[in-house]
Formats: C-alpha cells, structure tokens, sequence
C-alpha cells in the first residue's frame, strides 16, 4: 500500500468564507510560533516563501525542490485539502529523509493572519496560484487581491519580494492587475524579467489547478509585480 | 444607544435621533434634532444580497432595523468647534457647527457605505476619521464640508476603533481579530507595525495622557489591559481585569500619574484604576475601585469632566437612559444620587425594540470542524487496513 495520501478522501468544494470565524489556531504574535514543529531543521532560519491558498501542494513541493536552501509555507484554508499536503509532506519526508525538510503546510486564513506568522519584511516571495475567483459581484471584497489586502501583504513582503499570481479565469487576472497597479506599493515585471525567472515556467505546469487547465486546453494568465 | 461627550463644561448627551446639550448639574438643556429621517434614504444597494452562505458577520446582524435610523457615534472636535454624528439606518454623517451652547449650524450631511463603529479627530481639528463595522476606514475633510469620505485603510475585520496620533504620523485602528494596527499616515498604504498579543476582539484604544506621543493602552475580550509602544509594537505591561474590558476613558493626574475607567462585560460594570509611569517605561497599575450600577443593563458611553468627575450613560431595565456621576475626591471616585439630574434632563426613553449593541457578537465562535474530520479520517484509515489485511 502507498505511503502516499489519495487525494480522493480530501476533495472539498473550491470556495470558502474567508471572512467567517473558522476553528484556526494560531500565534497571537510571530514570536509564539513554534517554527520547529514544522520545520525540524529550521533553526534560526526563517520562512521566505509564502504560498496563500496552495491547494494540493504541487507548486509548493517543487518550490521545495527548486530553492533547497530557503523555507517555504504553503497556507491553506480548507480543512480537508490542507490536510492531504500535511499528510504528502509527510510521506515524501518518509520516503526521502534528507529532502523536503522546507516545505511545510498550514491550515489558517492568510487573508486574516499573516501578521501572526510572519514579521514585517520576512518574506521575500508570495504566491497567489489560481485564487478563487468569488464570480459574484458581492464576494468580490472575499478576493484575495484587493487594496486593502495589498497593503497588508507589503507589510509581511520586503522591498524588492515579488508577488506571482497565476488564474486560468480572465477577468480575474485583469482584477488582479488593475488593483496591483493602482497599489502605489508594487510594480508589475516585464516579460523580459519573467523569462529569466525559473519560476515563472514551473507556475504553468506544477500545480494541480494548472494542469488541469492544460488537460482542458484552457487559458492561463501569469502576472508577476515586485514591492517597491 | 446612548453617547455622552463634552464641550468645555458643556456636556452633550445623545440618544435616538437627538443630542442634549447642558450643564453639569442638568440645568439649561438645549435640544439639538436631527432632520427628519426619510426611510427611502435607507440604501440597499450596499447591503450584500446574501445568497448561500450563512451570513456570518456580525455587522450584518446587527443592522437589522431597515426603518429606523438613531444616533450611531458621536465626536466633538479638539478646537471643540465641530460636532460630528452618525446615523444607523441612513448612514449619514452629520458635521454641525457648535456656535453656543444653544447654537448649532449643520454645515453638511455626507454618507457611509457602512454603519460607523468609531470617530476620531486629527489633533489640528481639520480632519475627522470614521471606522465602519466591516472594517474600512474613511478620512473626512472639515474644511472643505462637501468632499465626500476618502477611503484610506481596511481591516478583514469589523474596526472597533480609531486614532490619529497627536504629531499626525500614524492612524491606529484596532478590531476583533484582536490586532492593532499602526498605519503610516496619509501614506496609508504603508503599515508601520502591528502591537500584537491580545487573544480577543480589541474594543477600545487611547494614548497615555502622561506619554501621549509614544504609548498606547488597549483594553480587549481577553480581560487585559494592554500598555503599547505603538511605534515598534512592543508591549510594556499588562494588567488582569475582572471581565471583559468594553469602553475606556482617561485622564491625566499628574505628570506620571493617569487614571483609566473601563467599562465591562458582565459581572462588574466599570473598574478604575491609576496607571503610574516611571521615567525608565516601566509602569505599575493599581487598582482604585469596582462599580455595579442597580439596574444598569449596559453602561453605553462614559466621559471625564473638567473637574475630574467621570460622568456615564447607561440604559436601564425599563430602557431609558440614566445618567451617573462618580464625584472624584482625593483618589477616589465616589457614586452619587444622580437622581436631580436625571429629573433635570427629562426622561429618555428608548423604543422597546432598541437593539443592544449584542457585545457576545464579539468574541470568537470557535466551533471545531477539524475534530470531526480527524475522527472520520481514523476510521477511514483503520477500515482500509482492515480491507487490506482481509484480501491477504
């Protein structure tokens, strides 16, 4: 039997109430987080990379892979997906002792509680992968990009981090870059920028959302903005 | 709802759709009306057309009275020319030129998206800031009375409080996913620190009368008295309180002496104490009483006067609004008949309807949905083991 987790016990339905109290447990202040029991070999190091809503963890393993030497938190808020990363984390650290001690997933609402995890200027990389779109016109203050969430991620991201954002849904890209770029805070990146970013490659294809967009022919909008 | 405040010796007090002006005693009261209400005014259009979720904000419940519109906040500016009022229903924002104490002008009538939680002045009186209770905050010119509110930072969360500081760097906002926030201002997109540490809804914050420009004191859910450098977000000191802290007021005694009086969530209703500053930033708070009010079935405002005296507005199991008086003497607050000045400013008695402000709204729901699926994963785990050892 597989040491790996199936992914059919943990489906969950796409959306959920990011303004709700949800049963979370976290860190009244970054102080009280005990970083060790995600990270057994972390030490005085600190987490760089934050995927916000990570779903099955594709893209966050390979960001394990692709940066060995930088930790990375992939934050979820659904009970039963954040659960299947914790439980493939685990397997693959089974598996391979001596990698993917990085990598580690979370179960809390990012949109609320990223000054509880992370200091001002910690991360230097954020990760915004195929968000939920929240179609209706009255969810759309639920979207994980707006000005004022904007403000709050410059806090946790230094000058000079970079925010990648990917959605297969159009309209939502053309959100995401509006509300970027009237954020006097961040800057979008050119694509010559992009190309030499190895990054950029890997948000196409890593992620479970991606390729099932690739497997139904549809299209995918990347756009990449750094703090100024 | 209702608001006590205080201009010079004037003290105004504000329920339904009305503000009394008079003095101390209760003697030479002035009636100030809002202008009609005009149901129609009510907006839907910013109400969320809520579909399938369980509408799980609190600022949603609260609103339920569609046809009536009452007094929300009220503020009086530094200069104390200036008298600010918000509304409920219509979500307007009324700025009133105080010319006498008998003697207002209404200057202008802006409008909120959402109901009002807090108000606060810049010190220089030309500005005023207004927090709504799904956690925006808007900037309102006093100069220019017809400029529309700017919105300038937002919360995920309702904000239950607002500050500019006195040098006018920062606007610190606090709210009930327990964090305060310092923001850069009017670079407000720039956040300078959070004072993070209480586990509960932060429902009041003020500066320290004796350290005014450097340290903040916060009270919350968690039954803690917080003292902040709100600078760096470095907490100083903290005090147990008996219950939930709600409202607070203070008052500088001395150069190193401040009293703060909060109001509480059950059991006790109010707690004063004297917070002591030594030179090096160390502080002592020591208790000075506990107050229960008979009949008191929510103390909704509270103010210092001039003499020292703390003056609060309750609502009363008949729902009408008393009045109270601590006379302070030597370090102690002593309760008082109030009952000539309650006569003196005539009955205020609110509809049977009126809606408390439901303070329980505030703390957390913390149901467990992860318990559940972690038994149902156990069984899930030990079936398919017990499949397995099965086909062997």
């Amino acid at each position: 039997m597989s040491k790996f987790p199936q992914k059919r016990f943990y489906r969950q339905r796409a959306h959920s109430n990011p303004i709700a109290d949800h049963c979370f447990t976290y860190p009244s202040h970054p102080n009280e987080f005990d970083w060790k029991a995600l990270y057994p070999n972390i030490g005085e190091d600190k987490v760089e990379f934050a995927d916000i809503g990570c779903g099955y963890g594709g893209f966050l393993v390979t960001l394990g892979e692709l940066f060995p030497d930088k930790y990375a938190l992939g934050m979820e808020i659904r009970v039963k997906v954040s659960d299947y990363v914790i439980d493939r984390i685990k397997a693959l650290r089974q598996v391979h002792p001596d990698k993917y001690q990085n990598i580690a997933c979370l179960r809390t609402n990012a949109m609320k509680y990223l000054p509880n995890f992370f200091e001002k200027n910690q991360l230097s990389k954020m990760f915004f992968m195929y968000p939920d779109p929240h179609f209706k016109r009255s969810k759309h203050k639920w979207r994980i990009i707006n000005q004022a969430l904007l403000t709050e991620y410059s806090y946790v991201l230094r000058q000079g981090g970079l925010i990648y954002t990917i959605t297969d849904v159009k309209d939502l890209h053309e959100w995401i870059v509006k509300h970027m770029e009237e954020h006097p805070l961040y800057e979008r990146l050119g694509d010559k920028e992009l190309e030499s970013d190895i990054i950029v490659e890997k948000l196409y294809e890593t992620s479970e959302e991606g390729i099932k967009v690739t497997r139904n022919k549809g299209d995918k909008y990347v756009a990449v903005f750094k703090r100024l | 709802m209702a608001l006590l405040t205080t201009v010079s010796d004037t003290i105004l007090l504000a329920a339904k759709r009305e503000v009394k002006f008079f003095n101390s005693d209760g003697t030479n009261v002035q009636h100030l009306l809002l202008p009609a209400f005009d149901p129609k005014n009510t907006k839907q259009s910013n109400d969320i057309e809520d579909d399938d979720e369980r509408s799980e904000e609190p600022a949603k419940r609260l609103i339920s009275q569609k046809e009536e519109s009452v007094i929300q906040n009220i503020a009086v500016s530094p200069n104390g020319h200036l008298l600010v009022i918000t509304t409920t229903g219509d979500k307007l924002v009324y700025t009133y030129k105080i010319l006498a104490t008998e003697k207002q002008e209404l200057v202008s009538k802006r409008t909120l998206p959402r109901i009002s939680s807090a108000i606060a002045f810049s010190s220089d009186s030309k500005y005023f800031y207004i927090a709504d209770k799904t956690g925006d905050c808007y900037e309102f010119s006093c100069e220019n009375v017809d400029l529309a509110g700017k919105w300038i930072l937002g919360h995920l969360s309702m904000v239950l409080d607002v500050l500019a500081t006195q040098d006018l760097r920062f606007i610190i906002t606090c709210d009930r996913d327990e964090k305060i926030r310092v923001t850069n201002y009017p670079a407000t997109h720039l956040i300078e620190t959070y004072c993070l540490g209480h586990t509960e809804y932060v429902s009041a914050i003020s500066f320290l009368p004796t350290n005014a420009n450097q340290v903040l004191v916060s009270v919350s859910g968690d039954k803690m008295l917080k003292i902040w450098s709100y600078i760096d977000g470095v907490l100083l000191f903290d005090y147990a309180l008996p219950s939930a802290g709600l409202k607070m007021i203070l008052r500088k005694i001395n150069e190193t002496t401040s009293h703060v009086a909060v109001t509480l969530y059950k059991e006790t209703n109010l707690i004063i104490c004297e917070i002591e500053q030594a030179s090096d930033q160390t502080f002592t708070v020591k208790l000075i009483s506990e107050h229960n009010f008979k009949d008191c079935k929510e103390i909704t405002s509270l103010v210092f006067e001039n003499d020292g005296n703390i003056l609060l507005a309750s609502v009363n199991t008949n729902n009408s609004v008393d009045v109270q008086r601590l006379i302070f003497t030597s370090d102690k607050y002593v309760e008082c008949d109030s009952v000539e000045l309650n006569k003196n400013l005539g009955d205020m008695v609110l509809d049977l309807q009126y809606n408390f402000e439901n303070i329980s709204m505030l703390f957390k729901k913390r149901y467990d949905n992860i318990k559940d699926y972690h038994e149902r994963k156990k069984r899930r785990i030990e079936d398919q083991k017990q499949n397995s050892y099965n086909i062997l």
